[in-house]
């Protein structure tokens, strides 16, 4: 019996989903919905999906449990909040929420109604970091002693339709993309324990460059520069920096150094990419093959992984106690430049199990 | 203007190399607290006198004192040099800590002597022609930048390391000079700093001869992690660590709102600068036009000698050392107590040398 799932908001990432859902048996794509019911029935028709509603028709039907909810960042909790209401499960893109007041506020809400959270990212459950994984795992690189993690560009507003969100309230490089750093390496290294911080507004008007609202000017109210050092509760110091502010570099992704070696992890905006590994002893860094790479690796991972995991009675990866860690974590490294005081973290969560080798995605 | 060199060990004789070159000084005497080391320096280099440190501080021809004992000797012998009414240039650091620094600075200012300190690497070729970039606009105002100073320690090679994991070493207080005086060079005076640090081993063993299979206590944190907010605006990730085997990062990278330059290692006078605007499609190496790509230590104090003549200040200064050393102690102690430390201390940005530096025999 398949479990059916249900999507609330059929905007630009929903394609992702349906594309990787309507390939696993072990999932039904049952019902889309949109506030602009017109772009639900465009959707379910493009996809094969049997019914577009509304909002209140999906989360009326009974035979509905798991909810993706791909509406924009500042309706995530009130949207999930609504689907936990309705006794189903809520899976959400990135954030989990705009801070840690109304994340709490869905995840407290969820546990009393006996429902679970899931939240992206679930590119974490793709070969590029799950390889890292299992070389961190194996002991490939040692105890990890420290290392950096870079999200550096010049912002969205050159190609982004409508960018002025990034630089609201709940915008800025750190929480447009810093749950994909934090993800990845709470998922290599587990929870973080203390942080410190430094922000800055570098620009305090920025510039549309991209059709169609080309030259309107957008007034900036949240930091576009955040750099942070993260101290891990396993005793590894990485820094995290992300940014709007700076047009090139050549800084890597994410790259750990361990006590006995170096190793490169891919994007972790991505589900595949490439993976370097030098040991102590060796002379040259060296790509190591992907594991367990399948079709369909892309968004909509972590949703198949929290179904199989209802199904057996186990924790499901992306989890919305490790998504409430990294909105505590994005939170706090934007208090402590305001505070001038590091910040030791009252949230915590479990290092995700890794994904099996050669196990389809289905059967996770 | 006459020089006398106290400490002649590893690091004299490129000073007394690069000295004779410059105009306007003299090195007339070597001083050790092993004599004989000095008398062996004076022969290979033709300087006039070898003797005690004593002696030479006493020595009333001798106008600055060029330090190069160990670390923890270069505060107290540069009051001694400031109390006999010489101006005095330091190997770095200034001194162990800031409160030594502080002292110095007062005591050299109550007897209006200057202070110098190293490192001068910064009025090299390399670091000289990325500060005259920046300052021409190549990459637009510098909005952040990367340093990573990480290797895994020098006990595989070094005959004698365990002062390196002593108090006043460590990667920080070892190398971290030159990255912060690079830094202070191109951007000016730091703001706030945090960090943290950490030992990562306690123990370490000495892998070199002669004293292979030594076990060293180690005192100091090893893998120091520090971000420096410029008064100037720009935020600066700085990585000096001992822990790390292999990594992939270039030593020194700045972000500005219109490209990004790669800025050489600031232990050494020369190296490559290269820059690539937003627009371009590739790095550029920028010819290296100014003096100095060699190993020119000393620079710093010859600078000093024709500030003192010309009545301006001299660029490898004592302000800037102790702003240095503020800076780096600001990192740890910002780890230790949980919060960003603002630092008391400030210095100028130094001026940027002329391409023609400055006058030779």
């Amino acid at each position: 019996m398949p479990t059916n799932i249900g999507i609330i908001g059929c905007g630009n990432i929903a394609p992702a989903y349906f594309n990787t859902l309507r390939h696993f048996s072990e999932v039904k794509l049952a019902a889309c919905a949109d506030m602009d019911v017109a772009r639900a029935q465009a959707r379910a028709k493009e996809f094969g999906v049997a019914k577009a509603c509304s909002v209140d028709e999906l989360l009326a039907d009974p035979a509905i449990e798991i909810v993706i909810n791909l509406t924009i960042p500042k309706a995530h909790v009130a949207v999930g909040l609504q689907i936990v209401a309705a006794g189903k499960h809520p899976y959400s893109e990135k954030p989990l929420g705009l801070d840690r007041a109304e994340g709490k506020k869905l995840l407290d809400a969820a546990k009393a109604k006996g429902v679970r959270v899931g939240s992206a990212p679930d590119t974490v459950l793709g070969p590029g970091t799950q390889t890292c994984r299992k070389l961190i795992d194996d002991g490939a690189i040692g105890t990890v002693v420290g290392g950096t993690a870079f999200m550096l560009c010049s912002g969205h507003e050159s190609w982004h339709p409508d960018p002025a969100f990034y630089y609201q309230k709940g915008g800025g490089p750190m929480f447009d993309m810093g749950p994909y750093y934090l993800t990845s390496l709470i998922t290599l290294l587990g929870p973080v324990k203390r942080v410190t911080g430094v922000t800055r507004t570098t620009h305090a008007e920025r510039l549309i460059t991209s059709a169609p609202k080309k030259g309107t000017k957008i007034t900036v109210d949240v930091p576009t520069h955040v750099a942070g050092i993260l101290e891990f509760a396993s005793g590894a110091i990485v820094t995290l920096t992300t940014s709007f502010d700076v047009p090139s570099h050549t800084m890597p992704n994410i790259e750990l150094w361990g006590t006995a070696g170096g190793l490169s992890v891919p994007d972790p905006n991505g589900f595949a990419g490439t993976v370097r590994l030098r040991k102590r002893e060796e002379q040259d860094w060296k790509d190591v093959p992907l594991n367990n790479v399948q079709p369909h690796q892309e968004r909509g991972m972590g949703v198949l992984d929290m179904a199989a995991a209802i199904r057996e009675k186990r924790a499901h990866r992306a989890s919305g106690e490790l998504a409430y860690h990294v909105l505590d974590i994005m939170q706090a490294l934007h208090e402590s430049s305001a505070s001038g005081q590091f910040v030791t973290l009252t949230s915590t969560c479990a290092k995700p199990e890794a994904m099996k080798a050669g196990a389809a995605q289905g059967a996770l | 203007m006459r020089i006398g060199i106290i400490g002649c060990g590893n690091i004299a004789p490129a000073y007394l190399t690069n000295l004779t070159r410059f105009d306007g000084l003299t090195v007339a005497a070597v001083a050790d607290l092993d004599v004989e080391r000095a008398k062996a320096r004076a022969t290979e280099f033709k300087v006039p006198r070898a003797c005690t440190p004593g002696e030479l501080l006493r020595d009333d021809d001798i106008d600055l004192v060029v330090n190069l004992t160990i670390p923890k000797a270069h505060a107290p012998v540069g009051m001694l040099a400031v109390k006999a009414g010489k101006h005095v240039y330091s190997e770095k650091p200034l001194g162990l800590d800031r409160v030594e620094g502080k002292k110095l600075i007062a005591a050299a200012k109550a007897k209006r002597v200057r202070v110098g300190c190293a490192p001068d690497t910064v009025l090299g070729a390399g670091i000289q022609c990325a500060r005259a970039a920046i300052d021409a606009g190549s990459i637009g105002k510098p909005v952040a930048a990367t340093a990573f100073m990480m290797s895994h320690g020098p006990e595989n090679w070094h005959p004698d390391p365990t002062f390196v994991y002593a108090r006043g070493g460590g990667p920080l207080f070892d190398m971290g000079p030159y990255y912060v005086a690079a830094f202070i060079t191109l951007f000016g005076p730091v703001k706030r700093v945090t960090g943290s640090a950490r030992i990562t081993f306690p123990k370490r063993m000495i892998t070199s001869k002669p004293k292979y299979g030594q076990m060293m206590k180690v005192e100091v944190p090893t893998h120091v992690v520090g971000v420096l907010e410029f008064a100037s605006g720009a935020v600066v990730n700085l990585i000096t660590s001992f822990d790390v085997w292999h990594h992939s990062l270039p030593n020194i990278e700045v972000h500005g709102t219109e490209g990004s330059m790669q800025v050489p290692d600031p232990n050494g006078f020369g190296g490559t600068v290269r820059v690539r605007r937003h627009d371009e499609a590739a790095w550029r190496d920028l010819p290296l036009v100014h003096r100095y790509a060699d190993n020119g230590r000393g620079i710093g104090v010859a600078d000093m000698v024709a500030a003192i003549r010309e009545k301006r200040p001299h660029r490898a200064s004592g302000e800037m050392a102790l702003h240095v050393v503020d800076v780096m102690q600001a990192i740890v102690d910002a780890s230790a107590k949980g919060r960003h430390i603002t630092p008391t201390t400030t210095c100028k940005q130094p001026a940027a040398m002329p391409v023609e530096g400055l006058a030779a025999r």
